[in-house]
């Protein structure tokens, strides 16, 4: 009886532009990944150079230090994915606290300024804004009775600016995401809460939270592809030896060889190293949130 | 909204504009740097002295920047990827999207289509063979290759996906009872009704279209043809100082200028600016709701 | 080993360029048409790798007729301009070897310099490579080992131009061999100064009189007036907030950098010096730059180097330079340019690039690295291989030959830098140091009219500077009678400089292992400089030692056994 207009084709139809696009810029490609088990002799081509067998995975894990730096990556990427749910969904809240509309507005825009400037550009502010004897941020704490911290200069603490500028940088983009959500929720829940004598508070807790649940789990799953990606954009233009203990990350560190010797191999096997964890561990909390939650993120 | 008046709620009310007005002060002031920099005289921005007002005001910066003929020509190829790219993306990612956020009973293969998108999003071939992918479709140094090799952007569509997914099932299965065939679901229903997600999602796309250089300098083989944030790379990136010959010097002085790069990053920043309070329109809260009610 | 190789190769050379020279003697024009005939003969004798020594029709500058194009990627440095409805496929240059050489050049891609390694190396993986390009050490090496590139042996010994030769071997015939592999010449090198690398010690001078201290004669003199400097209030604001010795995070570099520091000490980190025994040795680990490093941390624990200097890149070190915050560092003889901002806003600040002062009584030798890092190749499979040596001939002779029309080819009447059009290009390593003179001995008699185009714009700008024009200080500060050039040449007359005695391309363990052996040897000392441990030095050599270094020391040593 509940037999719908034109079965299953028109999905079939819809999708076969995207399929096809993406099959010929995305699939064809990867062909490529065959490079991570060869030693590339551009005159024969990809194929046509010769096989390493494991090679360059053990090239790259024999670097000295390369636990060390495979740590830090991980370290500096599970706090910056951390934080940047948390920061953007309590923004989104908070926004959704505010009444004018013109404040709504002009910070949501505002917030979403940061992502626009390069880390070229923000490096160098930053190395001004947090140094100990002449940023602003130390004379605060200073003025707090703290002592200063060498933010970008001390090993302990260099992961932790990291994470923090970086989160300052993006959550703008995060807070739009969850902001859009929050469009989706049924104001007859609030409705229902508010009859019931809920506060805003309490709204906010069994109404939004749970309104926004799924786009969390959601943006967290997808983050996890990024557990092995520290941001080298970020990191190359603001480490310096000092801190390279705590601060050197697999791709600064593949950055680096490439230097010396353009090695694709090495590149490769190491892109492909940080798929295959991600896809782990995306394809594990997958199923996991669909056992959980029943319900299925993509 | 009358239980607002209690001191609790004014205190907490306060106390979040407070901290959402100094988070917004924290992420204005380098703009406001980069803004002051490119309104300062370039010896006092050399000399590290402008903060957060400019040292020496005049406009010769932007005098500069905007009577470059590159720099116009970068604009309008920025401009026609975003009028192209986006419409683009968002037309495949909307025609992606709904498939796939259909249940399995009602679309049997969603989960192999899902999977062959999400994959993409986690493995690659790594820069060489993309570049030789795009090279053999013939599209190198056009405009079209930086349009097509990322017309599905896949992190959007799986975001669209679960935005569709919320949609109330009832308006749809109404809809297609009344004689209404997928592709009118689609168009008729369930895109007006993520009016706020599409929004959302296109200013993404703008975004990443205006934003990114690298597919510019790398697809691209003139400097003509680059779209402005490639252009811009090439004018603040850091240069390699240790290999310069004495007759590059006088030329350093002018390309290390960084009153005019200040500017090139303001003039860059100013349409998305433009764009941004007019898609907010659709940002609006409750959208969906109301139509489900009415 | 050199001499041989000189007669071997060059002399033979020589003899066919003097043939060359005959003919060239007729004007160019006059040459073009003249010999366009032979020239295409000689053009097809060239491609099928001609046998025969001296060809006497091998033109270095004859005209291909018909025409011929040949394919070329480039990089176009940042700021270049072109005239009204030029282009890089229609200026004055590309109708020049339309002209008068036949050749006509397509791009097959142009980008900014700063893109250029990058997109090469694309094309270079993805085997997509223009019969002409420039290449660094490294990508050259890769091209040869995987034959990608063609030897140019007899096509340079054919149609190389006396004056091509000339400049090609006025260092003594180092930057030729740093070309060539196995007896054979793949890349051309692109010729220019390594002695504008070497260090100069820059320090305010307007602070030294105001706290009465005189010029640093010694490292100790250093030390004093970089305590001077963070001590006595040198800008005289009543806070403490100057800086001694101006240093950077990478330590080494062009600007803040402290190479001129350890050569003080006689210590020469990052190149490969010659060691009693006559081998070759790296300058890091050796023991007198341990005794550098430990005179650093000395310093740095006395306030005399910035506290941070561990964050700070040569431009905010630039900054505080400018800032009146920094009165005294090491670098480039360029770095004048880099300190004109300052001068400009406050006209009393004066600086004075120094020779490097020494730690005893044997004087300081400034370090220079190789001064060869790019090099011309030509594909593998190119039809006229002998077209690169051409258009280079036909680059030189019109820049720098007898019958140069620097006017034309050098700078326009706008002031545009059409020099830069030139798809190939090189300077005689003592261009910069002969302008400087040059330009001297113009202001002392007053007289421009011996100068050329290039060192004429100088002239003109100290004489402007002169006349109260503080844009262009920094002109005087390079090639004044004062300038930065003038200590360099000091170098060079007195022989104070330790050139860098490994030329060669970079060895396996030198691609397989210096990612790891830089970081090493910057994290070190880094450490030591902040305070750690002088016996920290020990461990870093040992590790050094055993992470490839050795190996690397024991390639290069085989290299130079097979000089």
């Amino acid at each position: 009886m509940r037999r719908k207009q034109g079965g299953e084709l028109p999905f079939h139809l819809m999708l076969i532009p995207g399929v096809v696009l993406v099959f010929i810029y995305s699939y064809i490609p990867m062909a490529g990944i065959v490079m991570a088990f060869k030693r590339l002799v551009p005159s024969k081509g990809m194929f046509g150079s010769p096989w390493v067998g494991w090679h360059n995975f053990e090239y790259m894990m024999h670097m000295p230090e390369i636990s060390g730096v495979i740590w830090n990556t991980a370290f500096i990427a599970v706090m910056k994915m951390t934080a940047g749910v948390l920061v953007p969904v309590t923004f989104a809240l908070m926004l959704n606290e505010a009444r004018s509309r013109l404040f709504k507005r002009s910070v949501q825009t505002i917030i979403y300024f940061p992502h626009f400037l390069s880390w070229i550009i923000l490096s160098g502010l930053l190395i001004d804004i947090l140094s100990p004897s002449t940023g602003i941020v130390n004379e605060l704490l200073r003025a707090l009775g703290l002592k200063e911290i060498y933010f970008l200069g001390d090993p302990r603490w260099f992961p932790y600016t990291m994470v923090l500028s970086d989160t300052w940088k993006e959550f703008g983009y995060g807070t739009i995401v969850y902001l859009a959500a929050l469009t989706g929720i049924n104001p007859a829940l609030y409705e229902a809460a508010a009859l019931d004598g809920a506060g805003r508070l309490r709204q906010t807790l069994y109404v939004t939270l749970p309104g926004l649940l799924p786009m969390i789990v959601l943006m967290s799953v997808l983050s996890l592809g990024n557990v092995l990606n520290a941001g080298f954009e970020q990191i190359f233009n603001l480490y310096s030896p000092q801190v390279y203990r705590t601060g050197d990350i697999i791709d600064t560190l593949v950055f680096r060889i490439g230097l010396e010797n353009a090695n694709y191999g090495v590149a490769t096997a190491v892109g492909l190293f940080k798929s295959v964890v991600s896809f782990g561990l995306i394809g594990a909390s997958y199923v996991l949130a669909y056992r959980w939650t029943n319900y299925r993120i993509f | 909204m009358n239980n607002d008046a209690s001191w609790e709620r004014r205190t907490f009310v306060a106390l979040n504009y407070a901290v959402m007005a100094l988070v917004a002060v924290a992420c204005l002031l380098p703009i406001v740097n980069v803004l002051a920099l490119s309104l300062s005289s370039s010896a006092a921005a050399g000399s590290g002295q402008v903060k957060l007002w400019p040292v020496g005001f005049n406009l010769k910066s932007y005098e500069f920047v905007l009577g470059k003929p590159e720099f116009g020509r970068a604009f309008t190829v920025s401009l026609l990827r975003v009028a192209v790219g986006v419409p683009l993306n968002m037309l495949l990612t909307i025609l992606v999207a709904y498939p796939l956020s259909k249940e399995r009973k009602d679309f049997r293969f969603r989960w192999a289509y899902a999977w062959y998108f999400v994959t993409t999003m986690l493995f690659s071939g790594g820069l060489i063979p993309w570049y030789m992918t795009i090279k053999m479709t013939g599209i190198i140094d056009s405009f079209w290759a930086l349009i097509l090799p990322g017309a599905v952007p896949v992190m959007n569509v799986i975001l669209l996906l679960n935005f569709f997914k919320s949609l109330p099932d009832e308006i749809e299965e109404a809809g297609l009872m009344d004689g209404a065939g997928r592709w009118q679901a689609l168009w008729r229903i369930a895109v007006p009704l993520s009016a706020p997600a599409i929004a959302t999602l296109t200013l993404f796309c703008i975004v990443n279209h205006w934003n990114s250089w690298f597919e510019g300098l790398i697809l691209m083989n003139r400097p003509e043809h680059y779209p402005l944030q490639s252009y811009l790379q090439t004018v603040i990136v850091n240069r390699d100082m240790s290999l310069m010959s004495a007759v590059d010097v006088t030329k350093w002085s002018m390309i290390s200028d960084r009153t005019s790069r200040a500017a090139q990053v303001i003039v860059a920043l100013l349409p998305v600016l433009f764009v941004y309070p007019f898609l907010q329109k659709y940002f609006a809260h409750g959208i969906v709701m109301g139509s489900v009610k009415g | 080993m050199k001499r041989q190789l000189f007669t071997a190769i060059l002399l033979p050379l020589a003899l066919v360029s003097a043939l060359a020279a005959c003919s060239g003697n007729n004007g160019n024009n006059g040459n073009a048409e003249d010999h366009g005939a032979s020239g295409s003969a000689s053009a097809s004798a060239g491609s099928a790798a001609a046998s025969g020594e001296a060809d006497a029709t091998a033109d270095p500058l004859g005209k291909y007729d018909p025409p011929i194009e040949v394919s070329a990627v480039r990089a176009i440095s940042e700021g270049t301009k072109f005239g009204e409805g030029e282009s890089i496929d229609n200026n004055v240059w590309s109708r020049a070897y339309a002209d008068q050489l036949g050749i006509k050049i397509n791009y097959l891609w142009t980008t900014p310099a700063a893109q250029y390694d990058q997109k090469l190396n694309i094309a270079i993986a993805s085997n997509d490579l223009p019969d002409i390009m420039s290449v660094n050490a490294a990508q050259l090496k890769r091209l040869v080992d995987d034959g990608q590139v063609m030897d140019l042996t007899d096509v340079y010994g054919k149609y190389g131009s006396e004056l091509t030769k000339k400049l090609l071997s006025e260092d003594g015939g180092n930057a030729l061999k740093s070309g060539t592999f196995n007896g054979k010449m793949y890349g051309i090198p692109k010729m220019s100064s390594g002695l504008g690398q070497a260090d100069v010690l820059w320090v305010r001078t307007d602070w030294l009189q105001k706290l009465g201290l005189s010029e640093p004669k010694s490292m100790d003199d250093v030390q004093k007036i970089a305590e001077a400097f963070v001590k006595q209030d040198p800008d005289g604001n009543g806070k403490p907030d100057t800086y001694g010795l101006g240093a950077t995070k990478d330590i080494f570099g062009f600007f803040g950098a402290l190479e001129g520091f350890f050569n003080g000490y006689h210590a020469y980190p990052n190149i490969w010096v010659k060691a009693g025994d006559g081998k070759l040795a790296y300058g890091s680990v050796q023991p007198e730059t341990k005794a550098a490093l430990q005179k650093l941390q000395e310093m740095y624990k006395g306030g005399l180097i910035d506290k941070e200097f561990g964050t700070k890149d040569a431009t905010k070190v630039k900054d505080a330079a400018n800032a009146s915050k920094l009165g005294l560092f090491y670098g480039y003889f360029w770095n004048a340019g880099w300190l004109l901002d300052g001068k400009k806003t406050n006209p009393a600040m004066e600086w004075k690039p120094i020779a490097l002062p020494s730690v005893d009584a044997q004087p300081a030798l400034a370090q220079v690295p190789f001064a060869i890092s790019t090099y011309y190749v030509v594909k593998k499979d190119a039809k006229n291989p002998e077209a690169a040596v051409k258009l280079l001939n036909f680059d030189l002779e019109k820049l720098w030959g007898k019958s140069a029309e620097p006017e034309v080819y050098n700078a326009d009447k706008s002031g545009n830098a059409v020099f830069e059009y030139a798809l190939l290009y090189g300077e005689a390593p003592r261009k910069n140091l002969d302008a400087h003179l040059n330009v001297v001995k113009a202001l002392e008699a007053n007289d421009p009219a011996a100068l050329n185009a290039e060192e004429k714009s100088y002239y003109d700008k100290i004489v402007s500077y002169r006349g109260g024009d503080v844009n262009f200080w920094d002109s005087e500060k390079m090639y004044g009678p004062e300038g930065s050039l003038a200590v360099i040449e000091g170098y060079a007359k007195d022989g104070a400089h330790t050139d860098d005695a490994f030329y060669g391309a970079p060895t396996q363990g030198m691609t397989d292992n210096n990612a790891t052996l830089s970081k090493l040897q910057l994290e070190a000392f880094t450490r030591i400089m902040m305070g750690g441990s002088i016996d920290e030095f020990e461990q870093f050599v040992s590790q050094w030692n055993s992470l490839g270094g050795k190996a690397i020391t024991e390639e290069v040593n085989a290299w130079q056994a097979s000089q």
